[in-house]
């Protein structure tokens, strides 16, 4: 895979070479998702890439989860869910509990309806430390709220810190992945973004770059004048937050910066502590198949008077953007996703498209949930369809959202507010008002097939009920079906006729 | 523009939830089955059980005795060739002195006090610390900070060697965070880390690389007969 | 047992020998096997396309259709779980078609899974002999119908078969890019889909795909025949009767 600098092309260049990190996840709308669709499923190096990396993962959480939990898997995700639908369906409650809580252990806790209050409330803290220099930790709500740029807007270098986020935004690209944010990127990209961004001598060992990030960002902790993170889960009966994190930039972000500020999504909220050890269970098996995530950070409030480290301030910002809207009862089961990734790992359709034919901050099949929720459906009319329906998502779901049964409904919704095609509503309507009589079902499905064999290219079978033969081109609604394979033509008879022979044969006995 | 108060924030949530008030009743929230959800029983061989995933998990583990403890740190130090390091304030089974006696320079925490002392963590070779708890089920280590317990000693320093005395080890995370779901919010400590292994990441291609953050290396010493 | 016979719409009109075979097994069985001739199709390709309103209508019909039925059984896995997971869902506001939707889920089987789950038959015991060498495509409706243990379970059926050598297939769990309207609305996700799927049929080596799902059938024998990879696609209920002897073995 390795190769000099400027060598080849990479995945990811080759994709995108032409927008920045922020347009991919805030493209112009409505999105239209065929173009980079197309773009995707020509890239045979991406999807080698995103395939091999997904299906490694997925058998990782398949071998890791069947390990621990044996035949309780199943049980395991329904408990979880239980919980989080619990949760929502009481959010108020546990949203005030956890306030009273967190405030009890000396929290400041903020409120923000959307996005630019959400910055707002940070900007104002940083700017009352008078920061010049933040370090964060992944978060998606932050990508959300496009928080990076808009504090380096106002002067204040912000930092990601997990290695893939600081990847990307060294080579200005934008993550792809829920958990494995540059999964679509190879090491070649990498090498050439530190050479050429960081001044280092070019090399594409993955332990070399590492090094050098390493380096990097060590001095950037002890700088920093705030450090930034997401959260994985709040718990209500403590008022405490959650990050889980492997490389140990989490817990170095909400440590050593004398300031630290979370920004949260009012859905990530458990009821109890009780509860947080099934949360850890799931959460790294689905992700990557090991037991736990390195680092499990549970901070409540600031630290204490008498500690040495720690920081001397924390600030926690509840966000909604969009949430709420997501909480209505038709809905609310999206709001249980807890971000592990398993549904993108799992799915076919991810792993030929990758993360970014998605055109928003949640990729996969949650992200083809929760994005048309969230930024409206008519924005994001491709979504819902861009899935086989294979159920694949719903079977790796650590806390089992029906993410068919919701793409569905999405469909639908896409429907009632007639946003589908007029040909397609004619053809569906013609084809169930066909089905409304066996005589007429029967009728259309031989016009077709005469229309088919008409177009036939040759039939190798005497056998009536076997002489089907193909078709390569096709057109109108079935057009995009012989675009990348042929359609098989009816035999000449059907079922029906061999039953009515078969029928005859028996009384005749 | 006007800011969102906790009362308006709430009746965001309301609406959806077709309710006009936050309910008054406390909500019961569905049990954790233990029968699903506990994967190491309480009369499982802990200490086996420990030793087995903590080392599954990249971190060496040692198994020692009380007298065997101070030979077998300094041991590792000097195969690492370890300059300076610190030992936890609260100078876990009395190692200060045996690694000072071994001729390791020590972290002074009194001489460097506030923000420096805490910034002299990130020029340490190594950090010696006690934990909590330790959980059997995943082999982590429990630290929590405190007056004579730091963050950056699991964290900061490329090395961090833990000392865990066998009465220590928890089964299952669960017994963990059911001892622990007693203490109101400002009982709690601050900061609970659950650390399971030395730092890892596989961003890049997918290529497991230990030490990108956090520490590189992380040693075990279980103790027995403590 | 009297069986009704749920052929389904692909069946009926591009597979019927399936039909055939599910007959003539059945019957061999001992078994009384009927065919309401007022029956059209489950409607889930408006349902998964969107159209509820359409689907409705359709769901309604097959429910009258079936309603005196005791058993129902269905050579398609993936018409089975439209009736089992969707017709509920259909009918959430009309008590008196739920309760009929849920009776209809309740009698309602996929073939395979009512010989092995309900007549509790073993192939081997019943003297199914049939020659070849042949690969199984896990159809993603195995999740619909709840199989557990998914195609892993059919697969273990297969091999109850006498002298059928079986060759596993890489990626058994990766869904060929059907879906429906999904292969006409996303062609070249869906293409890139079948290709994988194709390339992993050319790796066994088989000739013989056995895909007890039209819809899977009509996308990778159609992508196979595009690829210029000859193959034969094959059900289980025709290896069944073609080794029982009681449909002849052809040219498939």
């Amino acid at each position: 895979m390795s190769s000099a600098p400027g060598s080849q092309t990479t995945a990811s260049e080759s994709v995108e070479l032409t927008m920045d990190g922020h347009d991919i996840l805030f493209p112009k709308l409505p999105y239209d998702m065929k173009q980079r669709v197309q773009g995707a499923t020509n890239n045979a190096e991406l999807q080698e890439f995103v395939n091999s990396a997904t299906r490694m993962r997925d058998q990782m959480r398949i071998n890791g989860c069947k390990d621990a939990f044996g035949d309780n898997y199943d049980k395991i995700r329904a408990l979880a869910g239980d919980i989080k639908q619990h949760t929502l369906d009481n959010l108020d409650y546990y949203i005030e509990q956890f306030i009273d809580n967190a405030t009890a252990a000396g929290t400041n806790v903020h409120y923000a309806a959307d996005a630019e209050e959400a910055n707002a409330i940070c900007k104002e803290i940083c700017q009352k430390h008078n920061a010049k220099l933040v370090v964060k930790s992944k978060s998606m709500v932050t990508e959300e709220t496009n928080l990076v740029h808009e504090l380096e807007a106002i002067g204040v270098e912000t930092i990601e810190t997990d290695l893939g986020e600081y990847i990307l935004q060294l080579d200005h690209d934008a993550p792809s992945h829920l958990v494995t944010p540059m999964i679509h990127k190879n090491r070649a990209s990498v090498g050439r973004a530190f050479a050429r961004e960081l001044g280092v001598e070019y090399t594409d060992d993955p332990g070399e770059l590492t090094k050098i990030a390493r380096r990097v960002l060590r001095d950037k902790y002890r700088q920093a004048d705030i450090g930034m993170s997401g959260g994985n889960f709040m718990i209500a009966d403590s008022g405490s937050v959650c990050i889980c994190t492997n490389e140990g930039n989490g817990r170095l972000c909400t440590s050593v910066p004398p300031v630290h500020i979370a920004y949260i999504g009012i859905e990530k909220m458990i009821p109890s502590r009780k509860h947080l050890p099934v949360f850890l269970k799931l959460l790294s098996r689905s992700a990557i198949g090991s037991p736990i995530t390195v680092y499990n950070h549970i901070m409540t409030g600031p630290k204490r008077n008498a500690e040495p480290d720690g920081p001397q301030e924390q600030h926690i910002i509840l966000i909604d953007n969009g949430r709420t809207e997501v909480l209505k009862p038709e809905t609310r089961e999206m709001l249980r996703c807890i971000r592990c990734g398993a549904c993108l790992n799992s799915c076919p359709v991810y792993r030929k498209v990758g993360g970014h034919s998605y055109g928003s901050v949640y990729p996969g099949p949650i992200g083809a949930l929760l994005t048309p929720v969230f930024k409206g459906l008519a924005n994001y009319k491709d979504l819902p369809y861009a899935s086989s329906l294979c159920g694949a998502c719903y079977e790796a779901c650590p806390v089992k959202i029906n993410i068919p049964k919701y793409l569905i409904q999405l469909r639908s919704d896409l429907i009632g507010g007639k946003h589908d095609k007029f040909t397609d509503r004619v053809f569906f309507k013609l084809w169930s008002f066909s089905l409304k009589k066996a005589w007429m079902y029967r009728l259309a499905g031989k016009m077709a097939g005469v229309f088919l064999r008409l177009r036939n290219k040759g039939v190798k079978n005497k056998n009536p009920y076997l002489n089907r033969g193909w078709v390569e081109k096709v057109p109108g609604p079935a057009a995009g079906w012989t675009e990348k394979r042929d359609l098989v033509t009816p035999p000449t008879k059907d079922f029906r006729s061999w039953w009515d022979e078969h029928q005859k044969s028996k009384g005749g006995k | 523009m006007t800011r969102s108060t906790r009362e308006s924030f709430l009746s965001r949530l309301h609406k959806p939830l077709g309710r006009t008030s936050t309910i008054t009743n406390v909500p019961t929230p569905p049990e954790v089955d233990e029968s699903i959800a506990r994967l190491v029983q309480p009369d499982d061989d802990l200490f086996a059980v420990f030793c087995e995933k903590a080392a599954a998990t990249g971190m060496k583990v040692h198994q020692v005795t009380g007298d065997s403890l101070y030979e077998t740190i300094t041991a590792r130090l000097r195969e690492e060739n370890v300059r300076k390091l610190s030992v936890s304030m609260n100078d876990p089974m009395a190692t200060e002195s045996a690694i000072k006696s071994a001729g390791f320079e020590l972290h002074d925490w009194k001489a460097v006090p506030g923000k420096d002392g805490l910034d002299a963590q990130f020029d340490l070779d190594a950090g010696i610390t006690d934990v909590h708890n330790a959980i059997a089920e995943t082999g982590s280590l429990i630290c929590q900070s405190g007056s004579s317990h730091t963050r950056g000693m699991s964290l900061i320093v490329p090395w961090h060697l833990a000392i865990v005395k066998k009465s220590q080890i928890m089964p299952d995370l669960i017994d963990f965070w059911n001892d622990r779901s007693s203490l109101s919010p400002d009982q709690m400590p601050a900061s609970i880390a659950i650390i399971t292994g030395p730092s890892k990441t596989a961003d890049i291609e997918g290529v497991l690389i230990t030490g990108v953050h956090g520490p590189a290396m992380v040693d075990v010493f279980v103790v027995e007969d403590q | 047992m009297k069986i009704d016979l749920f052929i389904t719409c692909l069946a009926d009109s591009y597979y019927p020998r399936t039909g055939i075979a599910v007959v003539k097994i059945l019957e061999h069985l001992g078994h009384e096997v009927r065919f309401p001739r007022e029956q059209t199709c489950c409607g889930q390709p408006m349902f998964n396309t969107g159209y509820k309103d359409d689907t409705r209508t359709i769901a309604k019909k097959m429910i009258d259709v079936f309603e005196d039925s005791d058993i129902v059984v269905t050579p398609s896995g993936s018409c089975a779980a439209m009736i089992h997971e969707n017709y509920e869902v259909l009918f959430e506001n009309d008590p008196v078609y739920l309760k009929k939707a849920k009776a209809l889920a309740a009698k309602t089987h996929e073939f395979i899974l009512f010989l092995t789950d309900v007549l509790k038959l073993n192939l081997t015991d019943l003297g199914v002999q049939w020659k070849g060498k042949a690969t199984y495509h896990y159809s993603c409706h195995l999740r619909g119908i709840g199989v557990e243990g998914g195609g892993a379970k059919v697969v273990d059926v297969i091999k109850q078969v006498n002298g059928l050598e079986y060759v596993q297939i890489d990626k058994p769990e990766q869904c060929c890019g059907f879906g429906g309207t999904f292969a006409m609305k996303y062609p070249q996700i869906s293409g890139t889909m079948v290709e994988d799927k194709v390339n992993c049929i050319k790796d066994t080596q088989a000739d013989y795909v056995i895909c007890n799902d039209a819809g899977c059938t009509m996308n990778i024998s159609g992508s196979c025949q595009r690829a210029g990879h000859e193959v034969k696609f094959i059900t289980l209920a025709e290896i069944i009767a073609e080794g029982l002897g009681l449909l002849e073995v052809e040219n498939v």
